[in-house]
């Protein structure tokens, strides 16, 4: 083997692991930064919040958008949990996208739907709308039936039809917390002229204990996949989005829960039709329209109301999920493209959006490009296999030392799971992550980058099974 | 040959790194894990704990009502007894925001007696914030003019939400310090500005009376303060105040804020003395104020003064919607 070669491959050898220590230790600094935002909200934030209950008159008042696409076996559970929420003032409107399930069908007779002539603002294109009813048993429920166009046209369907100037867009197949949706809307208390838009947590509800819509126990499911989730889900969307938030560079609001004023989508054209990663992309606009025009603004996100979601309990739905999720990141960033390394856009633009780019986007390419180089110095170019083996240790510790300390976050300030047994497989799946699940993820990661480039733009039927209501006290005595 | 490349710094502590990798997994690890075993402890102890003070607190009050004399069974849990002080304490401060009366009166003086308004005290003094917040939430859970010194120095806490509640505090409070500090002075930064000074204006309007307020409205000319204010008389349904309300509504300088809770008030009122003023915002250019004059108008059940008027052709699909809508429900 040529010196040459040896070189090239120790380049690269070098380049990748370098790479992975960098995205790792930057990863750690928004832990870190997570850790210290959670320390000052934790002291705040239960004041203010029993300040804001206290007057709960001057909320303002909220639609709830809910776009359903066969979601038969969750929606009656998510609407029932939207209509019992804490909040003074509030109309759910569910958008019963061409459903071809049973999802209007079980709507209609769960909430006794009546159909009504409502006039609606027709300013965001979308397709047509068959019927709008308005539930007998709840006048604040509205279900609009409209042909399928996605979930970025219902909403702009939904922003149409709700009567409030801010809005909460949520997943149908999500439960909300009694008092979340107080918590995420309490930015708009606090700053109406300069907030926007405002997200909260989204948790994985499987294995959880539910009663009438609403999580009574957090429990671990046995699932194992869902449970590597959990993990993930703390990580890298509690930690993550917090650290990004500290920074004023919050990208994602999830389309599972996210409070927006309507005036400022209405302004940037409302959602992208079409667009699979619709929640990132409005972001992505929103930041663009605001720091182009010059207007103050602010885009948060909330760490303690919490939105419950089904998680994808089989690793064929798993696949398809993160697959979209990556396509949807590629559009969205292929989108706003001008907005990358543009100092016009402040620190979205230099250091968010690259980091997005590099690691989230392309960072499967590097993984599998770095994983390929090392196994190559192993084979041709005389690399220790010793040596070679320390890496590896190095990038499975480094990646369990950044999960236990979500972990430990998620123990200081939520207390969510309280046994420690569960505490104690969540420990051990810590450490187990990046043995396999890392790996796994990489790969359907790698094949949506493939799929996007290729043009595919399909959404993917995702089996839900539904939230598992724990027994009621009548039926276990019966 | 590689090997070679790479055991040259940094790659030659490579086995220190993951040495050390592995104490931090380790240590971070067992520190949730006791972290953890101990919150969970500490949970049961304190719940345990309360509910024993809770019996005792109840055994005292019984004795009151029924003798007309508290037969003491609580007693000092002791300077170094932490988790019974604190479970005592928030026992007392639990039931302070719930009782009234003598039995409030009694839980005041057993607070005093056993030493948690002096340890108050001194921790409105603490550096740090969070300390002397709790502590002049504290104090003002007792609700005594005594404090209103205490309070009134804290208005100028270097914290803004210290600050804040300490005004919060002192509003409640029949002390001369209270309404010596104009509104004004209320710290701009606090984010929650709207609610502490709905919660001030409430005390107030418990404190002073009604009329207190309706003066300042006569008074008030900045905007932000005004809505405020007529936020705060809205709960008082009278005629007085509905008269000040339309006579304010008629107005061109009102900032639109304030219109929109002057309608809420005479829509909650129902006052048709004041529909020829609120005819006039069907005209609106805002369109929070026409939708505000509908519900108005379909309120009183005068539905003919909306069909006078051209709010039916209004340019806004929303207001189009909701007048359908409130006709329908009505």
């Amino acid at each position: 083997m040529s010196e040459t070669v040896a070189t090239f491959l120790a380049v690269f050898a070098t380049f990748s692991i370098s790479y992975f220590f960098l995205v790792n230790s930057f990863f750690l600094v928004l832990i870190m930064c997570a850790a210290y935002a959670l320390t000052r909200y934790s002291r705040t934030r239960p004041i203010t919040t029993n300040l804001v209950m206290n007057n709960s008159a001057l909320a303002p008042s909220i639609s709830i958008l809910a776009p359903a696409f066969n979601e038969q076996e969750t929606v009656v559970d998510s609407v029932s949990s939207f209509l019992s929420l804490n909040y003074p003032s509030f109309e759910v409107i569910v958008i019963n996208d061409g459903s071809r399930d049973e999802t209007l069908v079980r709507l209609i007779k769960a909430y006794s739907l009546e159909p009504t002539s409502h006039v609606r603002d027709d300013s965001l294109s979308s397709t047509p709308v068959r019927q709008i009813y308005r539930s007998s048993l709840h006048p604040n429920l509205l279900v609009v039936d409209k042909e399928n166009g996605g979930k970025a046209d219902a909403l702009n369907v939904g922003i149409g039809v709700c009567r409030h100037d801010i809005f909460c867009a949520v997943d149908s197949d999500s439960l909300l917390e009694g008092d979340s949706l107080i918590k995420v809307a309490l930015p708009f208390m606090e700053e109406p002229a300069k907030v926007i838009a405002s997200g909260g947590t989204v948790r994985i509800a499987n294995g959880a204990k539910i009663r009438y819509g609403r999580v009574e126990e957090v429990k671990l499911p046995r699932n194992l996949l869902v449970t590597m989730q959990i993990v993930e889900y703390t990580r890298a969307f509690l930690c993550g989005r917090i650290g990004w938030n500290l920074m004023n560079s919050t990208l994602v609001v999830s389309g599972a829960f996210g409070v927006f004023k309507k005036k400022a989508v209405l302004d940037v054209g409302g959602y992208a039709s079409g667009c699979i990663g619709e929640d990132m992309e409005l972001i992505l606009r929103l930041h663009k329209y605001h720091l182009a025009n010059k207007i103050p603004y602010s885009i948060v996100f909330v760490p303690d109301p919490v939105c419950w979601t089904e998680a994808p309990a089989d690793f064929t739905s798993l696949g398809k999920q993160r697959d979209r999720w990556q396509r949807g990141l590629a559009e969205t960033l292929m989108r706003n493209r001008e907005m990358i390394f543009n100092p016009r856009y402040r620190f979205v633009g230099m250091f968010a959006l690259p980091y997005f780019l590099f690691v989230e986007l392309l960072g499967p390419v590097f993984e599998i490009f770095a994983l390929i180089t090392l196994l190559a110095a192993l084979q041709y170019g005389g690399m220790d296999s010793l040596l070679l083996g320390m890496f590896f240790a190095a990038s499975l510790l480094y990646g369990a030392i950044l999960s236990l300390a979500a972990l430990l976050i998620e123990e200081v300030y939520f207390s969510n799971y309280k046994r420690a047994r569960q505490f104690l497989a969540l420990l051990v799946i810590c450490l187990a992550e990046s043995i396999w699940f890392r790996q796994i993820s990489t790969y359907w990661r790698l094949k949506g980058l493939i799929k996007f480039m290729r043009g595919d733009h399909s959404w993917g039927q995702i089996h839900r099974s539904g939230f598992a209501e724990a027994p009621k006290k009548e039926d276990q005595a019966a | 040959m590689i090997s070679r490349y790479l055991k040259a710094p940094p790659f030659e502590y490579i086995e220190t790194i993951v040495r050390t990798q592995l104490i931090i997994v380790l240590v971070l690890a067992l520190l949730t894990l006791t972290l953890l075993v101990f919150r969970n402890w500490r949970n049961r102890r304190i719940t345990a704990l309360k509910e024993e003070y809770a019996s005792m607190l109840l055994t005292e009050i019984m004795s009151l009502v029924s003798e007309g004399k508290a037969e003491t069974v609580i007693k000092y849990p002791g300077r170094r007894s932490l988790s019974r002080r604190f479970a005592l304490k928030t026992v007392m401060t639990e039931h302070l925001g719930s009782m009234s009366g003598p039995e409030r009166d009694y839980l005041i003086q057993r607070y005093e007696e056993l030493g948690f308004a002096a340890e108050d005290l001194k921790a409105v003094h603490s550096v740090l914030w969070w300390h002397r917040l709790r502590a002049i939430s504290n104090l003002h859970l007792l609700g005594l003019d005594k404090y209103g010194g205490v309070f009134y120095a804290h208005t100028k806490d270097r914290n803004q939400l210290v600050a804040s509640f300490a005004y919060i505090a002192l509003s409640g409070l029949k002390h001369e310090l209270n309404i010596v500090r104009p509104l004004q002075k209320l710290p701009r930064a606090v984010r929650v500005r709207k609610n502490v000074m709905h919660e001030i204006l409430r005390n107030w309007s418990r404190v002073h009376g009604h009329q207190f307020l309706i003066e300042q409205i006569q008074q008030q000319d900045r905007p932000d303060l005004l809505t405020y204010l007529i936020q705060a008389v809205s709960r008082v349904q009278s005629p007085e105040v509905a008269e000040l309300l339309t006579r304010k509504l008629a107005d061109p300088s009102l900032p639109q804020d304030a219109a929109e809770q002057i309608l809420i008030t005479l829509r909650n009122v129902g006052d048709p003395d004041s529909a020829t003023a609120v005819l006039a915002c069907l005209e609106h250019p805002h369109e929070i104020i026409r939708l505000r004059a509908i519900e108005y108008f379909i309120a009183i059940g005068d539905i003919e003064s909306l069909k006078v008027s051209n709010i039916y052709a209004d340019k806004s699909v929303t207001v189009r919607r909701v007048l359908q809508d409130l006709e329908g429900v009505a």
